[in-house]
């Protein structure tokens, strides 16, 4: 849009002024018109006679006499102010049209922020989306990696059953099968066999995703994680301790949360495994705090060395050798308790070990 | 030579950290072979202690145990007696562990559950070594 169709679009061109000149000559006309009929009614009120060539000369003399004065008084001050207002309705418009050019300005820029606006609320929740799609992949990584566990938590158990059924046969073989033998095999079979199903239970809930948020209780979601990771920690000689003082409760998703208790756990696990730790432990402290439910997760694996501590959470970032740690457990951890249960995840080290600490 | 009249009068050492198992296996291998004696133990470390006091002739043993585990032990038999008979009852076959046992050498290598019949036949073959 040009200027001229922004000025005949608000109809702001500078009005009209009556030229000085026209209105001096409109007045002397006027003026000579009165004086004339002035003169013409005078004698007919009060009786007199005065020639009409005198009445029209004193007329006309009027008006000369007159004019210069008008002029003067009237005509040019009026002609300065019109030019000025001219002037200034001149500036008026353009400064209307300069206005109406800014407010085309702004409404086209209203429009591209909106736009963008709009493109990064889409990437904000692509993003979120990814990161959904990431934290699953974390948890199936994760559930790769404690396959290898899995098979030997089984392989224990199994074998429990296999000796306790072989025994009721062989001992029959003996001549030495009694009611007592075949009543308490039967008893610890069934209790190894409830266990293991537990078992499948607990690792089907954590790799499935869970659809809604829920409250779920803290000490549950620990023993159930630990439950996963028990195994592999007894085979590395870690003993863990849990805490929990009252019965904290939080409003999420309790397989994700479990994940970043797992992460963490494990990570801690790695750290004993490279600094040799001598009775290396873990503890888990759970117990609620301002009306929040808190957890920490302190081990005695020589903690974090400050110049990487703030690195710990970004993504992509380990210290552990190539192939072995993905550098994303941390992340997804942060990403889980902050982004999706808008809770807080830190990290300090403590006195020969390292602690994280979630607040939700 | 004096022929040994009562050839089921030998020892056996248990090493399984599950005590349940471990007592089962001990109450099954003592009817299998009367007369026989079986020492257990929880874990390589009072498997090596139990070991230097009876010297067993056959040593049967889980791998992945607490405080010391089964190659470990082995190990360190092996240079107390370089002839000690290993059958090993582990929850693992993958090569790894196959391989690292077999440094140290093994009658047998049974896999996790345990199959009786399997473990009489390991012991049948040690015994036809110590006898033989």
């Amino acid at each position: 849009m040009n200027k001229s169709m922004v000025a005949s679009a608000i109809g702001s061109e500078a009005p009209k002024v009556i030229s000085p000149i026209r209105l001096l000559a409109r007045i002397l006309v006027v003026l000579f018109v009165a004086e004339a009929v002035i003169m013409f009614t005078l004698p007919l009120f009060f009786h007199t006679e005065i020639d009409p060539v005198a009445n029209f000369a004193d007329s006309v003399m009027l008006i000369i006499i007159s004019a210069p004065f008008l002029w003067f008084l009237i005509a040019r001050p009026l002609h300065t102010t019109a030019k000025e207002i001219e002037r200034l309705n001149v500036n008026i418009a353009a400064r209307a049209v300069e206005l109406e050019m800014q407010n085309i300005e702004l409404q086209e820029t209203y429009q591209n922020l909106k736009v963008e606006t709009a493109a990064r609320h889409r990437a904000m929740e692509e993003l979120r989306d990814k990161d959904q799609l990431l934290i699953q992949q974390g948890r199936m990584a994760a559930m790769g990696e404690m396959l290898g566990n899995i098979a030997h938590q089984w392989r224990q158990p199994l074998n429990v059953v296999g000796v306790k059924i072989q025994e009721l046969g062989l001992s029959f073989r003996y001549g030495e099968l009694t009611k007592e033998l075949v009543d308490a095999n039967v008893s610890k079979v069934m209790e190894i066999l409830q266990h293991m199903s537990l078992t499948i239970t607990v690792f089907q809930d954590f790799t499935m995703p869970e659809k809604e948020k829920g409250l779920f209780k803290l000490e549950q979601v620990i023993s159930n994680t630990i439950q996963l990771v028990k195994e592999s920690l007894i085979k590395a000689g870690i003993s863990l301790t849990v805490n929990s003082v009252g019965d904290p409760q939080i409003n999420g998703y309790s397989n994700e949360f479990s994940q970043v208790l797992m992460s963490i756990i494990l990570n801690a696990k790695d750290a004993f495994m490279e600094q040799g730790t001598v009775n290396p432990q873990i503890t888990v402290s759970t117990y609620s705090e301002n009306g929040k439910s808190v957890v920490t997760i302190t081990d005695n694996g020589g903690g974090i060395k400050e110049d990487i501590a703030d690195k710990i959470f970004d993504p992509y970032f380990t210290t552990k050798e190539l192939g072995k740690g993905t550098g994303i457990g941390l992340f997804l951890s942060k990403t889980i308790i902050e982004k999706n249960m808008g809770g807080r995840l830190s990290f300090r080290n403590v006195a020969n070990g390292s602690e994280f600490r979630m607040e939700v | 030579m004096i022929v040994e009249p009562l050839t089921n009068a030998f020892t056996i050492l248990l090493v399984e950290d599950d005590n349940m198992v471990c007592f089962s296996i001990s109450r099954i291998l003592e009817k299998e072979y009367p007369g026989s004696t079986v020492y257990c133990a929880e874990n390589g470390l009072i498997g090596l202690e139990l070991f230097r006091i009876h010297s067993p002739d056959i040593v049967i043993t889980d791998i992945n145990m607490p405080v010391m585990s089964g190659l470990e032990m082995a190990a360190e038999i092996q240079l107390i007696r370089s002839d000690a008979k290993f059958i090993v009852v582990s929850g693992y076959c993958d090569k790894d562990h196959l391989d690292s046992f077999n440094k140290i050498g093994f009658v047998e290598y049974i896999v996790k559950p345990l199959d009786f019949n399997r473990l009489f036949a390991a012991i049948e073959k040690c015994r036809v070594g110590i006898t033989g």
